[in-house]
């Protein structure tokens, strides 16, 4: 296990045979037979669907109708895990993990000679040698935190594309969902103070009425 | 004609003083002892646009004549290169594009003018102005800080040449394309200040307001998408889009259009959110300005390059303060005075483009925050950061994903009060759909890891979804029946616009999600007669070969690509030198298989090995990638579609005040 991983990172072209490994994963994990199954369930699922849309009734939901629908959605959303059944053997996972995990890592790391270029498109020299540090220190068994970690202690934090959570960086990371946020709250409330504002303004009359009820009241 | 430059100098001066009369004339006219005076800023303004294309015309001309004696035309044109790059040298450099920014501003003053007939005079003549206003400041800039018809002492006897890179008929009209964009949201800063000095905002600014929109967010797509397509076959990495702060230059006035597009919407049909679309109206323009500064001033190359010669880029700055701190005073001095405007519920059309609106707005911020942010970090504490795609794919990614979530909800919304659950229960259908397309799609390109199995099939969901949800909308319109064809032409030609506005993005989302998620590639020294496999295809080096090109000698390989045995394509990547710049360019080979690509491009020759020299090869396979540059594309045409919808044809509304007046 361990000295195929070695292999791949020293043959001379690590990239050699990668897509008929993507290829190979395709029937690897879902057979033939589950394949068929899925479009066969999916075509039952979504029948009685088509049904009632053939009726035209706009709003059809009495509660029958209502119920086929929500296990229309069960059966689908059970569709969706069928992708995950994918991984037939173990290692091959293994491997086919750990060159997910290269090629993740490619993306976030900057090729420091090109023009804000990371180094999974880069063709220039360090680009590959980074490459390859990366791949070594997946192989030693480093996690993803330990490898940034490391590059960047290097090569500095301008070598990553995806800049760490930092207090430096607090506004990077927080503004854009606190904007949502504040302003779906605002929103909220201007609506409401506008819609209150609305309802309960009264005309002069009606103040003199309403003034005369309450004397008359007490 | 050796004084011709010095008369395109000279209608550049004419048109600046012409533009700061348009400018005088409307700002006299608000004195009550000269009222009426204003009238004349429309003259003025036509003719302010006469002299500055003339100008153009004769930097053009410059350049096709290959006039030495220019510098900027010594510096960026040559003798040998094809008539088309020639001229699209004229806004091939600082200089040229500058004027190209003012023609088009003085141009779309012009036009306001010209097709401002059914309009107000007063407000015409205030937005006028302030297109006058902002014309000045550019020409003034460009005449006296970046003359593009300067001239050289002794004139050279040939020209240094426009980088190879950019001689490409993507490029060429890259830079037209997304100007008419950047400086169309120019007009509607124009309008919405002016309707801001008359203090009158209502449904009737925003009729008129929206066909500028629109036009300017139909050219920015598309020159935005021919910048994502040159940038893929022209540079080599097989990318489209690397979050580069000059792309996020040109997407962050794209996202700010786009909210302001959907607002627009609301303010014109329901007369809410005025002070929203008014802000966004601002906003939009202030990010094109934002764009030329960051582009134009040198900033981006680095910050020390600016340090050195900030002359321009503090100009370009004091411009967008000044410009921009105006249009926001304004709107905080006059928005308390706004009345509030048409009413509606929490589930509503409108609401749900209210949060369109928002998710759009924090969307535009993640793409502010990370083209800044690092400038920003190295100017004030001298940390060089980067921000890259993980930081959009994870603050941007969601943020839109939630905007397509919503946009098939929405579209079938009805205003003022809808009901969400009947909503969703039309839309079953489409989401189960969506799901079981995704599904499927999942099992052919799905990839390792749980996470990035989920990631993929949200992705898939989020296209699918978009596409299905207004096909969904389109058959409820239309139907199946025999009048489906007659109900299908007589929808409102900007339904149409929308629905294939939003199959455009959903196809675009697909492509996006596809490609970044199973792009691969293989990286090799090849020699002759070697073979290479990659996702079922095999690639054969059979041969080399040489071309001389008008400007550039080739030298360029020939690869056999087969798959299953059978020939797919024949390749013929180059290298090209050209001579006059002594500089490189690789020329990608593009093979369509239907919707993917195979890219094929060729690196320097290196070191012999028994007499045969090695080819460095790259090879990618790019799976959907077609569907990224087809989506914008059927985008744009939506925009076109509503653009000619009745309602917002220009001049509807003098035909209509002309017949009134006959009766």
């Amino acid at each position: 296990m361990n000295r195929k991983r070695q292999d791949r990172v020293t043959s001379p072209s690590p990239f050699m045979g990668r897509g008929d490994h993507l290829r190979s994963r395709w029937w690897a994990g879902p057979t033939p037979v589950s394949q068929c199954l899925t479009v066969v369930i999916a075509a039952l699922a979504v029948s009685p669907a088509h049904r009632s849309l053939r009726s035209r009734s706009p709003l059809p939901m009495n509660g029958e109708g209502e119920r086929r629908s929500m296990s229309l959605l069960a059966v689908l959303f059970l569709l969706l895990l069928l992708p995950f059944t994918a991984h037939a053997d173990a290692a091959h996972a293994d491997a086919a993990h750990d060159e997910a995990r290269a090629k993740a890592l490619y993306r976030e790391v900057r090729c420091v000679a090109c023009q804000s270029q990371d180094i999974a498109d880069s063709d220039a020299a360090i680009a590959a040698d980074m490459r390859r540090e990366i791949r070594e220190e997946i192989a030693q068994g480093r996690s993803d935190a330990e490898i940034r970690a490391g590059l960047s202690a290097r090569y500095g934090d301008y070598v990553l594309f995806r800049p760490r959570f930092s207090l430096g960086n607090l506004l990077l990371w927080s503004l854009p969902p606190l904007i949502l946020v504040g302003g779906i709250a605002v929103f909220v409330a201007i609506s409401r103070r506008r819609g209150a504002a609305r309802d309960y303004v009264l005309s002069e009359a009606e103040e003199a009425r309403l003034r005369d009820i309450l004397k008359n009241d007490r | 004609m050796t004084f011709l430059n010095e008369i395109g100098v000279f209608a550049l001066v004419c048109a600046f003083v012409l533009s700061v009369a348009q400018v005088a004339l409307v700002a006299a006219g608000q004195w009550k002892r000269l009222s009426g005076i204003e009238r004349y800023s429309e003259g003025v303004s036509l003719a302010a646009a006469l002299s500055l294309i003339l100008s153009f015309a004769i930097l053009i001309a410059a350049f096709v004549r290959s006039d030495f004696s220019v510098v900027n035309v010594y510096e960026h044109s040559h003798t040998d290169k094809p008539l088309l790059y020639k001229i699209s040298g004229a806004w091939g450099s600082h200089e040229g594009s500058m004027l190209l920014w003012c023609v088009i501003m003085l141009s779309f003053g012009a036009l306001i003018t010209l097709l401002g007939r059914g309009l107000p005079d007063s407000l015409k003549h205030k937005a006028l102005g302030i297109q006058g206003l902002l014309g000045a400041a550019f020409v003034g800039f460009t005449l006296f800080s970046s003359n593009p018809l300067g001239r050289l002492a002794e004139a050279p006897l040939q020209g240094r040449s426009l980088n190879p890179a950019l001689q490409d008929p993507a490029l060429a009209f890259h830079p037209p394309m997304l100007y008419l964009g950047y400086v169309g949201l120019s007009v509607v800063f124009s309008f919405a200040v002016a309707a801001l000095i008359e203090g009158r905002l209502d449904r009737a600014w925003a009729r008129w307001v929206r066909p500028w929109v629109l036009a300017a967010w139909v050219c920015l797509t598309i020159g935005i998408t021919l910048g994502a397509y040159w940038a893929y076959y022209e540079l080599g990495w097989g990318g489209w889009w690397a979050w580069d702060p000059v792309e996020n230059a040109s997407f962050m006035p794209w996202l700010a259009a786009t909210a302001l597009l959907h607002s627009a919407i609301v303010m014109e049909k329901r007369d809410a959110l005025k002070a929203w679309t008014v802000f966004l109206a601002i906003l939009a323009f202030t990010f094109s300005m934002m764009g030329a500064f960051l582009v134009r001033s040198g900033l981006l190359t680095s910050v020390h390059a600016f340090a050195v010669d900030p002359q321009r880029g503090i100009l370009l700055l004091t411009i967008l303060f000044v410009t921009a701190g105006l249009g926001f005073a304004l709107f905080a001095l006059r928005v308390p005075e706004l009345k509030p405007g048409g009413l509606f519920a929490a589930v509503s059309r409108e609401a749900s483009l209210v949060l369109n609106n928002l998710l759009l707005s924090a969307a535009l911020l993640s793409v502010f925050l990370g083209t800044l942010y690092p400038l920003l970090m190295q100017a004030l504490v001298d940390k060089a950061m980067s921000v890259g795609g993980p930081y959009y794919l994870a603050v941007f990614g969601p943020i839109m994903l939630a905007a397509i979530a919503i946009i098939p909800i929405s579209q079938l919304m009805s205003w003022k009060r809808s009901d969400l659950k009947g909503v969703v229960q039309r839309l079953g259908l489409a989401f189960g759909v969506a799901c079981l397309s995704a599904a499927i799609g999942s099992l052919f390109y799905g990839g390792a890891g749980v996470w990035k199995q989920v990631t993929f099939f949200v992705g898939l969901l989020a296209g699918f979804w978009l596409i299905w949800g207004s096909l969904r909308l389109l058959m409820e319109r239309v139907g199946f029946g025999a009048a489906a064809w007659r109900k299908f032409t007589a929808l409102p030609l900007a339904t149409h616009g929308m629905i294939l506005a939003h199959v455009g993005l959903g196809i675009f989302v697909l492509g996006a999600v596809v490609e970044g998620h199973s792009r691969i590639s293989i990286q090799q020294g090849m020699q002759v007669g070697d073979t290479v496999r990659l996702a079922g295809y095999e690639m054969t080096f059979t041969g080399t070969y040489r071309q001389d090109g008008a400007n550039y000698d080739a030298q360029g390989g020939i690869f056999v690509i087969e798959k299953n045995g059978r020939q797919v394509c024949e390749a013929r990547p180059q290298r090209r030198f050209y001579p006059a710049s002594g500089s490189m360019q690789s020329k990608v080979w593009l093979c369509f298989e239907p919707l993917n690509d195979l890219y094929v491009v060729l690196s320097q020759p290196q070191e012999s090995v028994g007499g045969k020299p090695v080819w460095q090869v790259r090879w990618f396979y790019n799976p959907w990638v077609r569907l990224i540059f087809l989506g914008p594309v059927l985008m744009a045409l939506g925009g076109v579609l509503s653009l000619f919808d009745r309602r917002l044809r220009l001049g509807v509304a003098t035909k209509a005040r002309k017949l009134k007046e006959a009766v």
